[in-house]
């Protein structure tokens, strides 16, 4: 399972360069808080659960759907108590209006915001830490740095935290032991320590990085990720989708009328085309990794 | 344009962001040393072990109280980084989403108002930490209401923003009493260890 894990985050969208995987997500999610529509929430829905069962497998989709089914139906029920807007009352709760277009709006905009959560789920596979840092280092350098120390830092200080525990216990301070307030003690004075250590290391990094000229020069960093003619490709496809997207929301043909009355706008051959373009980006991540997926299956 | 639904997530989504960057532009501007903000990674990491620490206790985290600490010692904007850093680190290990520029703004404006009063000598005694503690939880929540505001329910008024603050006044004094506890423990031992660093090895407070 450890091992088919890895695959997954290797193979797909994963092996596309940074950018492409960092811009495919952003126009992605863009797309679906743009479109406070049924059609295309419920396209970016169905795009979006496909994606993370290719990307992150099926036992993380339906962890994710478990927990978001119950969110889903909370939003959708909170709209119309918080909004009494619209024409068509329902039934009165507590002297106030619950109106059908406020809970079909509340059922759109909760399925807008499910999908923007699975897209970040899937998101949080591809992009990883190091890919993050890769993007921003170009454009806010010292923010970027500061990040990844953050994050070097935090497994040090966890493995930090069990050596002091350790040296203290062999002293008889042991946070294990003792009645509560012993324990309280044992274990603030082990988190004390923690942050001396950590802020005199920190100091003493600093200077080294000093002496080997940090700051000196343009900061180059490691990467092993290459921009090649396989990535000018799918980039390019993700911006004139997205472009064409842009373009329907401009021409008003991405939202819908819901107060104070549902207006439901005929479906023309324009729209049609709008609709299978939007799904074309939505199924890209399962293309990509269902095509490698066969071709890993016909080489071996 | 003006038909059909606002996209009021998309709206504000974009203003929060937006309202990220000059406070890190002005950071990146300043060409830091590594002396300088060394401490402040130093600090966003412990923020975040903090908070996947107390993860078990719903809204009671650590967070928080180690930004103001940090913010006390090293100034406003030492304390909108601290907080902006560990919100995003954290998140990459919570998960990032829709929520982490908020999480980013709300966890830094704490540090930066944190910051400020305490260079304007305000944040002294014992009482101003704990009332500046309570604010800080529901200052936190109530940001973050915006986002929840915006996301789930249309046409993000006044009213429906001020029911959302409502409902969330329990959890919002949960992360309050958490911040106020760990102020009250740490500020003193944590603040000193910092002032000592920043003496020792003269990082110069912004």
């Amino acid at each position: 399972m450890e091992s088919e894990k890895k695959l997954k985050t290797e193979s797909g969208l994963s092996l596309f360069h940074p950018w492409v995987s960092f811009i495919y997500f952003a126009a992605v999610i863009a797309g679906t808080l743009l479109f406070i529509h049924p059609v295309f929430v419920a396209v970016s829905l169905l795009c979006a659960i496909f994606a993370s069962a290719m990307i992150n497998g099926k036992k993380t989709v339906f962890a994710t759907l478990g927990f978001g089914i119950p969110m889903f139906i909370f939003i959708s029920l909170a709209n119309p108590l918080f909004n009494h807007r619209g024409a068509t009352i329902l039934f009165y709760l507590f002297d106030n209006p619950v109106t059908l277009e406020a809970i079909v709006y509340g059922i759109v905009s909760a399925g807008m915001m499910f999908a923007a959560i699975i897209w970040f789920t899937c998101y949080n596979t591809v992009v990883t830490s190091d890919k993050f840092i890769y993007i921003f280092g170009r454009i806010l350098p010292s923010i970027a740095l500061i990040v990844s120390m953050t994050l070097s830092l935090i497994p040090r200080l966890i493995e930090q935290v069990k050596v002091i525990a350790d040296s203290q216990r062999s002293i008889g301070l042991d946070w294990k032991s003792g009645s509560v307030k012993q324990r309280i003690r044992s274990g603030a004075r082990v988190l004390s320590i923690l942050v001396s250590w950590a802020l005199e290391d920190a100091v003493i990094t600093a200077d080294s990085m000093r002496a080997r000229g940090y700051g000196q020069h343009k900061r180059s960093t490691f990467s092993i990720f290459r921009f090649g003619k396989k990535d000018a490709k799918m980039l390019a496809l993700i911006i004139v989708l997205f472009a064409t997207e842009i373009f329907a929301y401009i021409s008003g043909r991405g939202t819908m009328e819901f107060y104070p009355a549902m207006v439901f706008q005929k479906i023309d051959f324009m729209d049609i085309i709008i609709y299978f373009l939007y799904i074309t980006l939505g199924i890209l991540p399962a293309v990509i990794q269902i095509k490698e997926d066969l071709k890993w299956k016909r080489l071996k | 344009m003006a038909t059909g639904a606002k996209n009021y997530a998309l709206i504000s989504f974009v203003m929060v962001i937006l309202a990220l960057v000059p406070f890190l532009m002005l950071y990146e501007m300043k060409k830091p040393k590594a002396r300088e903000w060394i401490p402040l990674a130093v600090m966003a990491a412990i923020a975040a072990v903090g908070r996947a620490a107390f993860a078990f206790v719903p809204h009671f985290k650590p967070t928080s109280a180690i930004i103001i600490i940090t913010a006390m010692v090293f100034g406003p904007e030492a304390g909108f980084l601290t907080g902006a850093i560990a919100a995003l680190a954290s998140n990459l290990f919570f998960g990032q989403g829709p929520w982490t520029p908020w999480q980013m703004f709300a966890w830094g404006l704490i540090g930066f108002l944190a910051g400020v009063l305490s260079k304007a000598g305000c944040l002294k005694k014992k009482w101003q930490m704990v009332v500046f503690g309570i604010a800080s939880g529901y200052i936190y929540g109530w940001i973050l209401n915006i986002w929840n505001g915006a996301g789930f329910v249309y046409g993000l008024s006044w009213e429906s923003y001020l029911s959302l603050c409502f409902t969330s006044l329990i959890p919002d004094g949960i992360h309050s009493a958490a911040t106020v506890i760990f102020l009250l423990l740490l500020s003193d031992s944590w603040g000193a260890k910092l002032r000592r660093v920043k003496q020792k090895f003269g990082i110069l407070a912004s």
